[in-house]
């Protein structure tokens, strides 16, 4: 095969010279306008950035005991402006041009400010009400007899009803909305594009630690502070409450002429990296699929070149990677202007040499959540908790230690099944939930048996740990990596459905033994 | 008992059945990066560690225990 056909094969024709467009375009100002990628708000992080001056003067020259109501009422603010979903709101969303408003751009501006400021007392009068029942169930736990886990549990249980109760309530106004003119149709916000979906996280982790006694007399306007504070309100990274004000408090003297020259430099790789995103979202994506529709129309999916399923797999890795990691970079770069260090959310993701690592490496604070607020409490106190074996046993057998292991693996789908129900309530994310949780398993299985081999320490072991692939060795190292990243990437395809993922599947597996048969 | 390395390595080796070089661990080795601990291994450690300490470690603070220093200090300053 030569380089040329390999290269037909793998990417659509024409991507190149679309590519170059996409860069020339970048020097437009129209660009920006429309690809707002950073918060959905037209000219993005710029918008921010021009505000970073009023934001300044607060922090050096207002009180101190007005700098959280600042930053409180400056967050509202850009809530407002940048996040209201529906026709008059959403001042600056893109695409907000083309929805119902009116013609005179003096009552379209301000119908939007009124339905802005509208949609930011929602978010207020939503968070008021996590607030009470995080006070109401930490009263109920800390004055119940041996600190009892079940108000937790019902209002946790309360939270996860409301979240995926108004997720549903969102999904049948979106049909209704489709079906009648677009006049009467009503626009509620995707949970991502709104921020919900992190404040939710949030509002587990206070309630949570308020009823274990790790938040103590947290006031309305820290709690709102913290909550909406409008670098990460969108898309994280989730900052823990104790974290947050450790460092809040601390901007008024820390902030110095590093923090800005740091903080310029992650917003503008956030932006390379949005703008990178942007081009697989609008450009690779949409190509890829129409150039695989006339693959499919000709011969079904055996006609489609087997690299095109690696290539679709990996734009999506690297679609989802450089939004969340671009949008990540924005978030602790115009944290850090302010002389706030945030917690990084992508730490070498792509050098995970298992998928264990990679949770540790990637989207770092809401696996964080995940593990401290799901697996540790299930895999501690669940139904499969994990049981130790008992020391009396001495050298444990293959399936004694099978049984030990098996039983609290069962966590790992639960956890990732509730992960991918977060990021959206249907089959497919389930789907997705389920594979990861098989990735697991496979890994805890594949560790526990070179752990066994390092202790029979056999001649093929020591082989294979002088060649460096046995014993955490370079080249089992890399191997790792290989596999873990592909693996990640196929799960992706979860999202075109479990009928089209069960396919995809077997078509990757089945092609290159295909020869066997 | 005092919490240190030699103690908190030793509960690795019994729980991972692996023999690490006590040259190469310090305070600030890693179990996950360092010692390849899984999650399940984990919890191995803490449950070994509230047994072996009568300490009470908490779900959330399970994630700040990545090193073997800051397993210690956690546990020295839950015994003081």
């Amino acid at each position: 095969m030569t380089v040329d056909s390999w290269y037909s094969a793998a990417l659509p024709s024409g991507l190149g010279d679309e590519f170059v467009d996409y860069l020339r375009h970048l020097c437009e100002p129209s660009y920006w306008q429309e690809n707002g990628f950073f918060l959905h708000t037209r000219w993005g992080v710029l918008l921010f950035l021009a505000a970073m001056p009023v934001v300044w003067a607060f922090l050096f020259l207002a009180p101190r005991r007005w700098w959280l109501f600042f930053l409180t009422s400056i967050s509202l603010v850009f809530i407002a402006l940048t996040l209201a979903p529906w026709p008059t709101g959403g001042l600056l969303m893109p695409g907000a041009s083309e929805l119902p408003i009116p013609a005179d751009v003096a009552k379209a501006w301000l119908a939007r400010l009124v339905g802005g400021s509208i949609y930011a007392v929602l978010i207020v009068a939503a968070l008021a009400g996590v607030y009470q029942l995080a006070r109401f169930t930490a009263r109920r736990s800390q004055g119940a007899e041996r600190n009892s886990w079940r108000p937790l549990l019902a209002g946790i249980l309360i939270l996860i009803a409301t979240y995926f109760g108004l997720f549903k309530f969102q999904e049948y106004w979106r049909d209704a909305g489709s079906q009648h003119a677009a006049e009467t149709a009503v626009f509620l916000p995707d949970f991502h594009e709104a921020g919900l979906a992190y404040m939710f996280i949030r509002s587990v982790h206070f309630l949570w630690d308020s009823c274990r006694g790790h938040i103590r007399n947290a006031s309305w306007w820290r709690f709102l502070c913290w909550m909406t504070f409008f670098p990460n309100f969108r898309m994280g990274p989730i900052e823990r409450y104790h974290d947050f004000f450790t460092q809040i408090m601390r901007c008024r003297r820390r902030v110095c002429r590093w923090d800005l020259f740091h903080g310029m430099r992650r917003i503008l790789q956030g932006i390379v990296k949005g703008v990178l995103a942007i081009f697989i979202a609008q450009h690779l994506g949409p190509a890829l699929l129409a150039d695989n529709q006339r693959y499919l129309e000709a011969g079904g999916i055996e006609s489609l070149p087997y690299v095109r399923f690696w290539v679709m797999a990996w734009t999506a890795l690297l679609g989802a990677y450089f939004l969340l990691a671009g949008y990540s970079d924005i978030a602790i770069g115009l944290a850090r202007l302010m002389g706030y260090r945030m917690i990084e959310n992508f730490r070498w993701v792509f050098l995970s040499r298992n998928l264990n690592d990679l949770w540790h490496r990637g989207h770092i604070s809401v696996s964080r959540c995940l593990r401290d607020y799901c697996y540790y409490p299930l895999v501690r106190r669940g139904p499969f908790r994990r049981r130790p074996l008992p020391s009396s046993v001495g050298v444990p057998t293959k399936r004694a230690e099978l049984r030990q292991l098996l039983p609290p693996a069962a966590n790992y789908f639960i956890t990732f099944m509730i992960c991918g129900l977060w990021h959206k309530p249907g089959i497919n994310w389930l789907v997705w939930g389920f594979c990861m949780g098989v990735g697991m398993l496979v890994l805890e299985l594949w560790m526990w048996f070179w752990r066994r081999r390092a202790r029979a320490n056999g001649a093929v072991y020591r082989v294979l740990a002088r060649l460096g692939i046995a014993n955490g060795g370079p080249v089992g190292r890399m191997l790792g990596i290989v596999v873990t990243l592909n693996f990640f990437a196929v799960t992706l395809f979860c999202m075109a459905g479990p009928g089209a993922f069960v396919m995809i599947v077997w078509e990757m597996v089945r092609r290159p033994f295909a020869w066997l048969f | 008992m005092t919490a240190d390395v030699d103690t908190i390595l030793d509960m690795v080796r019994s729980i991972t059945g692996m023999d690490y070089n006590r040259a190469e661990v310090s305070a600030s080795t890693s179990f996950l990066d360092d010692l390849s601990l899984t999650s399940i291994q984990t919890v191995d450690l803490i449950m070994a560690i509230e047994e072996k300490f009568g300490v009470e470690i908490e779900d959330v603070d399970l994630g700040k225990l990545r090193t073997i220093g800051q397993t210690i200090a956690y546990i020295q300053d839950k015994t003081s």
